[in-house]
């Protein structure tokens, strides 16, 4: 049993001019150990969907259709007081604008903490022992415990959410763009202490990135988005070395390589589609080079290529119903 | 605590009482109108006596020796002899004190409370009919001036249905003692509080609904019910403590506020408390006693802010630690 599976995943956003369908039937699953790395450009719908697995959906969004199943549970049916012992427990996040996500009035140790003490572990001593253990781990000398966020560097308090994410030993962890806005030293060390810990605790993550290098450091499978669409899913090698659909392939290009030819990096053209009211027909479509007629008719199907999913009218032999 | 920060704002209320000095001492003697005309009703009083009383009360001399003067005996705890009541100035506006204290307390305490636990709830439910409720409260009394409110409370709850008496601070002559006669004086305090408080309620409820829903968008909310907080908890521990810093803010200026609508209050309501020694005071042109009541509510409005200041740092670590807010998060 896959310890996450995402099936069929649609979230709406309800505005008065319309509804802007923010994932479209998304499909993903997660194995016990793997880390899934989802990757596309702004507003394509990765926060959108690593959020709802969350059941973090608010008003204007919902949840249109599909199903988050966790352990086999389908987490649509669960209460708000179930989500919320999950939450921390068994499921947590790392999210990016770690520089307003820690609360300026609480020390972090209270804050790292308070995960724990919130699920039921009441021993001041266990709690205060875990904080200790967890600072240190994520490279933070326990004494700071009792310092507050606006005490700490940009790197620093990314770390000390990661500690506030992993204290309980989570079985899913959600990394949203966890070093985006720092600097590259800070973005190396934090990706070396994501892996030890990834290793050290056996996570299962969600790696949400728009940066192909993190994805590639962290993860063996990758989903491509766009549009609010998966619309390839592949080994990272595989994805890297042959990608399927234009819009991955255009990604690769667009992003500039160390080693290996030195080739003239190639931009987008176009911007990212609208999702109010968006055609019935590929949404790449527009900024595609090697659009057919087809494209512009009907919404590609996931086609299964060498145990790969990619949804393009390229591959697929189904004509157009409509 | 940082005794750097505490000593600076220390000379600074200091700074500020010697300007507040200079300020009180000008100004009533640039008001229209006379003292010594005011002692004397007679208008046949001769030049000779005048210039005596001029002398009497140190009037005779330029204003720069008389505010040296005045400094001086400030230095000395004397705040000079009333004019108009020919007592000492400290000893009238000493047993007036308790009165207004306790008047500005009762007010300050239920303009707090009630304003902010409203505009909490306005903040944490916003969007739905509770907060439209609570925001139309608001809304009209922010927009009544208080002393209209008094006369309407006097009407109302004094003379219609005579609930509350008219005025004053007891019943006269009514020989209460112990329980019953501060039950008698809080039964007296009901409407010149709240005729001070409605206006503070309105206010408080926009202030912190507005700042209760500033810090609900913040990402810590989200962190924290990321982290599988209770809502309750998410309330109290993590939204309230950060909604209510402006508030400190706003209590500090309001406290100076109040202590010039306790005058209004105090006059509509024969309050005898300092608010209504200070119009009487300002009417008979009684420039030591005038002086006096200024010093009194000065002293009170930078002690009370510099409290203030303090609390500030009890709740607020970043400017606890650094000695003045930073402006971040």
């Amino acid at each position: 049993m896959s310890l996450l599976e995402v099936k069929n995943l649609c979230v709406d956003y309800e505005m008065r001019r319309g509804t802007a369908r923010a994932v479209n039937n998304v499909n993903f699953t997660l194995e016990k150990g793997e880390t899934l790395g989802l990757i596309g450009e702004s507003g394509c719908g990765k926060t959108t969907a690593a959020m709802s697995i969350l059941g973090f959906v608010t008003s204007p969004g919902r949840i249109a259709e599909g199903e988050v199943i966790f352990k086999g549970k389908n987490l649509r049916n669960f209460t708000d007081e179930q989500m919320r012992q999950l939450r921390g427990m068994s499921m947590s996040i790392v999210r990016q604008e770690a520089q307003n996500a820690l609360n300026p009035v609480l020390t972090v140790g209270e804050q790292i903490g308070e995960v724990l003490r919130e699920h039921g572990i009441r021993n001041k001593i266990d709690v205060e022992d875990r904080v200790d253990s967890l600072l240190e781990m994520v490279g933070i000398s326990p004494e700071r415990k009792k310092s507050y966020p606006f005490e700490f560097s940009g790197g620093m308090r990314q770390r000390v959410m990661i500690a506030l994410a992993a204290i309980a030993e989570p079985e899913l962890m959600i990394l949203d763009e966890p070093i985006t806005g720092l600097d590259v030293i800070v973005q190396r060390q934090l990706l070396n202490l994501l892996n030890d810990l990834k290793n050290k605790m056996n996570l299962t993550a969600l790696l949400i990135a728009h940066d192909l290098s993190v994805i590639a450091e962290m993860c063996s499978r990758v989903a491509v988005m766009y549009g609010g669409f998966i619309v390839e899913k592949a080994d990272v090698v595989d994805l890297y070395e042959k990608p399927l659909h234009p819009y991955s392939k255009a990604l690769i290009e667009s992003y500039p390589r160390i080693h290996g030819e030195k080739k003239k990096l190639v931009s987008i053209p176009g911007s990212p589609p609208h999702l109010l009211s968006p055609p019935e027909s590929c949404l790449f479509a527009e900024r595609c080079k090697k659009a057919t007629e087809k494209c512009f008719r009907c919404i590609p199907e996931e086609t299964i290529i060498d145990s790969r999913m990619v949804r393009c009218h390229l591959y697929s032999e189904e004509e157009c119903n409509v | 605590m940082n005794i750097k920060f505490v000593a600076r704002k220390i000379l600074a209320s200091f700074l500020t009482l010697l300007a507040i000095t200079f300020v009180n001492f000008a100004i009533f003697r640039m008001v229209p109108g006379d003292p010594i005309r005011m002692m004397f009703k007679d208008p046949r009083v001769s030049i000779e006596d005048i210039e005596a009383m001029k002398v009497k009360y140190g009037l005779d001399k330029p204003m720069m020796g008389q505010y040296i003067n005045y400094m001086k005996n400030l230095a000395k705890g004397e705040l000079g002899i009333s004019f108009w009541q020919k007592k000492p100035v400290g000893k009238v506006i000493a047993e007036r004190i308790p009165r207004t204290l306790g008047l500005i307390g009762l007010s300050l305490f239920l303009a707090v409370v009630i304003g902010t636990i409203l505009g909490a709830v306005a903040g944490w439910k916003g969007g739905s009919k509770t907060d439209s409720a609570i925001m139309g409260i608001s809304m009209t009394l922010y927009s009544v001036p208080s002393f209209a409110f008094g006369i309407l409370l006097m009407l109302a709850f004094a003379y219609h249905f005579a609930i509350f008496p008219l005025g004053g601070i007891e019943t006269p002559a009514s020989g209460f003692t112990g329980i019953r006669k501060i039950f008698d004086i809080a039964r007296h305090m009901v409407l010149p509080s709240f005729s001070i408080v409605l206006w503070y309620i309105g206010q408080y409820i926009l202030i912190t609904r507005s700042s209760m829903k500033d810090v609900l968008s913040q990402p810590y909310i989200v962190t924290a019910r990321a982290k599988g907080v209770r809502e309750r908890r998410i309330l109290t521990r993590h939204a309230l403590r950060n909604a209510f810093l402006p508030l400190i803010t706003i209590t500090g200026v309001n406290i100076a506020f109040m202590t010039g609508g306790i005058i209004e209050a105090e006059t509509v309501f024969s309050w005898p408390g300092l608010g209504r020694l200070f119009y009487d005071a300002v009417m008979k042109r009684d420039y030591p006693l005038l002086q006096g009541c200024f010093l009194v509510f000065a002293v009170a409005v930078v002690i009370l802010n510099f409290a203030v200041d303090l609390l500030y740092t009890r709740i607020d670590p970043r400017v606890r630690i650094n000695g003045e807010a930073v402006n971040e998060g």
